[in-house]
């Protein structure tokens, strides 16, 4: 008697079931088609635990950054301007040296906007359990693969749960610039005034020593494009004590 | 307990079986066999903590709070562990460092104002009001040298980095650079976590007033005055000291793999050469203060006080170069109240604060409590061998013939 029962409530649940997982999979498959996404060409470099020595003067990372970011292997977006290069860079450095990753990206045809960053990184988990505060201590640079431009990413919602793309950058987004400047000491001017650099290292074997905020209103070129808001440089400013060094200019071009 | 006293006795250790006279453990225990038989589970799984109760204190036979051996040693034990739970602030912790270095990092208390003589020498400034025989060369680097020397004013707190310039670059002398870096404004992003949270930047915002530098001759002129970077390289120094009344020091700097040549010319990274830190206790209840532990650096280590820079405190001491000792290095002697440095090293790093117990062990006191102690372990110990002796030869006599 149990057994007949059973029998049709059992042929339910099973309809029931596959219904449900044939919804979720819709939405989950809505969910990503929702988003441009940008998967890695060729297989990624990933060097961990090993210092890894670095030319001094050099950019290493440009990230939007909101208090709610954090890092994630499906949480990295890219925000890419017009002309976006074909062939693009991804460099994931930590603060002492101890990671590093290169992952490539083909952007045929060109999407402005945010776009997913697909990392298919195997150890990314070195990165989640060996940096407490990981927004100061691991950069992220996206770049022309030929060129010296870059492209701000953000750690955002995860590309699968967001129905859709992170919001539209805007005037009072701050923006943070990861850079090796050989212990000089490094400003953005902002409205004319200059705006410090914080040290971002106390150890050894850095990979970058100082941490630039700003919004993209302090460094944005109202004189560009008829007003719209772009911004299309940022230049570090570095003083070695009583010396001034030439500024680095960050070759970024953003559109928002 | 009539129950208990009915049960048979468990196995006794020596010094518990060593019961008065008055209470024969052979006459108690006989009776009671039977019962032991008929006993419920848990009566039985209850007898081994009974036994243990027993062991240790004596209980319920009357012998505490005579001291056993056993309750001798596990109370010292428990001692020996809470000590370390005491807390350092009833032993007046203070801790001296000294140290030789190349390079100093040191963060001024912003409710004070400095006023520091400074060799004769050359400013180079972002931006300046007035600035009399000042050169404007390029942007944000305003140069001014000063042949004699000026006093510096530093209002509103200031980070300042001194380094000494290496003899190489001065042909031999000793000069030095410093860079007065102000605090953080309260437009900047902050700063000391990777979020931007609304907290943080409120606090931002609350900060008082902005730091503020100016320059001023012997004859009290005013020469310069600034709210942005200053950075100042000595002419040669004979001899130069100033008092250091401070927030936060970092004595050294550490070494970096990453430094390339192309922009700052030949590399040399400062370090600090030589130090210790030397953590002083006062004695519970006493006016002398005596010296608990000592640590000698290596070069290359990183000094930090506070070990945990949301701590605060003050630091006070003397900051000074002397072209006499033929070091290029600055003497720094610091003293506080802060019972810890962090002391980082390459590759790793480790905190240093005087223990409990390396304090506590010091006390005429604590070695006069111990010899008690000891002496009381003996004389328990040997109490307990006699009486369970004398209980060998009650057993042999009650026997009968």
């Amino acid at each position: 008697m149990a057994t007949l029962c059973n029998s049709p409530l059992r042929s339910l649940f099973g309809v029931s079931l596959i219904l449900c997982t044939v919804s979720i999979g819709t939405a989950h498959a809505q969910g990503r088609a929702a988003v441009p996404r940008l998967a890695p060409v060729g297989s990624p470099v990933e060097i961990v635990d090993t210092s890894e020595r670095i030319s001094g003067n050099a950019t290493t990372g440009l990230v939007f950054i909101q208090p709610s970011d954090k890092i994630g292997y499906d949480r990295l977006w890219a925000y890419l301007s017009e002309p976006v290069s074909p062939k693009l860079k991804l460099k994931i450095s930590s603060i002492d040296g101890r990671y590093y990753a290169e992952v490539e990206y083909a952007t045929n045809p060109a999407q402005p906007g945010w776009t997913a960053l697909d990392l298919s990184l195997h150890e990314f988990k070195f990165l989640e359990q060996n940096y407490k505060d990981p927004m100061s201590e691991i950069a992220a640079l996206l770049g022309d693969a030929d060129g010296p431009r870059f492209y701000p990413v953000r750690w955002a919602s995860s590309h699968d749960a967001a129905a859709a793309a992170p919001d539209p950058p805007k005037d009072t987004d701050p923006l943070r610039v990861y850079m090796n400047t050989e212990r000089a000491t490094a400003f953005v001017v902002v409205k004319g005034s200059p705006t410090y650099c914080r040290d971002a290292s106390a150890v050894s074997g850095f990979k970058f020593n100082a941490i630039c905020d700003m919004t993209l209103a302090d460094v944005r070129n109202a004189e560009l494009e008829g007003g719209r808001h772009v911004v299309d440089a940022i230049e570090v400013f570095r003083r070695s004590g009583v010396r001034t060094l030439a500024p680095v200019t960050v070759d970024v071009k953003i559109k928002y | 307990m009539p129950d208990e006293a009915s049960r048979p006795p468990p196995a006794l250790p020596p010094e518990t079986a060593a019961a008065p006279p008055a209470a024969p453990v052979t006459a108690a225990s006989e009776p009671g066999l039977p019962a032991a038989r008929l006993e419920t589970p848990k009566r039985s799984s209850r007898r081994p903590l009974v036994g243990a109760a027993k062991a240790i204190f004596g209980w319920p036979r009357g012998h505490w709070p005579a001291p056993t051996v056993t309750v001798l040693l596990a109370t010292a034990v428990v001692v020996v562990g809470a000590v370390e739970l005491l807390p350092r602030a009833i032993s007046d912790v203070t801790l001296s460092v000294r140290a030789r270095t190349e390079v100093l990092e040191i963060d001024l208390d912003p409710l004070r104002t400095y006023v520091w003589w400074l060799p004769g020498g050359s400013y180079s400034l972002l931006t300046a009001k007035a600035g009399a025989g000042c050169e404007l060369r390029d942007r944000f680097d305003v140069v001014c040298p000063y042949a004699d020397p000026t006093a510096l004013t530093i209002k509103n707190g200031a980070t300042v980095r001194f380094e000494v310039a290496p003899p190489e670059a001065t042909g031999g002398a000793l000069h030095f650079n410093a860079a007065i870096m102000p605090r953080a404004r309260a437009a900047a992003p902050q700063a000391s976590s990777g979020g931007l949270t609304p907290t943080v930047a409120a606090a931002a915002v609350k900060q008082p007033e902005p730091s503020a530098f100016e320059v001023r001759g012997a004859a009290d002129e005013p020469l310069l005055e600034t709210h942005d970077l200053v950075t100042f390289e000595s002419g040669p120094v004979d001899l130069w000291r100033i008092p250091l009344i401070l927030r936060r020091v970092q004595v050294g700097e550490s070494l970096s793999e990453s430094v390339s040549t192309d922009s700052l010319g030949p590399v040399r990274q400062p370090i600090m050469t030589e130090g210790d830190v030397r953590i002083y206790a006062r004695g519970l209840g006493s006016q002398d203060r005596y010296e608990i532990q000592q640590e000698r650096f290596d070069p290359a280590d990183v000094v930090q006080i506070p070990a945990d820079p949301a701590d605060s405190g003050l630091l006070l001491g003397v900051l000074s170069l002397d072209r006499s000792d033929r070091r290029h290095a600055f003497d720094v002697t610091m003293h506080t109240a802060l019972a810890e440095v962090f002391v980082r090293r390459l590759g790793a790093g480790h905190r240093n604060a005087g223990s409990m117990w390396s304090i506590v062990s010091q006390l005429p006191t604590w070695a006069a409590l111990w010899v008690v102690w000891v002496s009381l372990i003996v004389v328990a110990n040997y109490h307990a061998a006699r009486l369970q002796q004398l209980q060998g030869e009650h057993h042999v006599e009650s026997k009968p013939a």
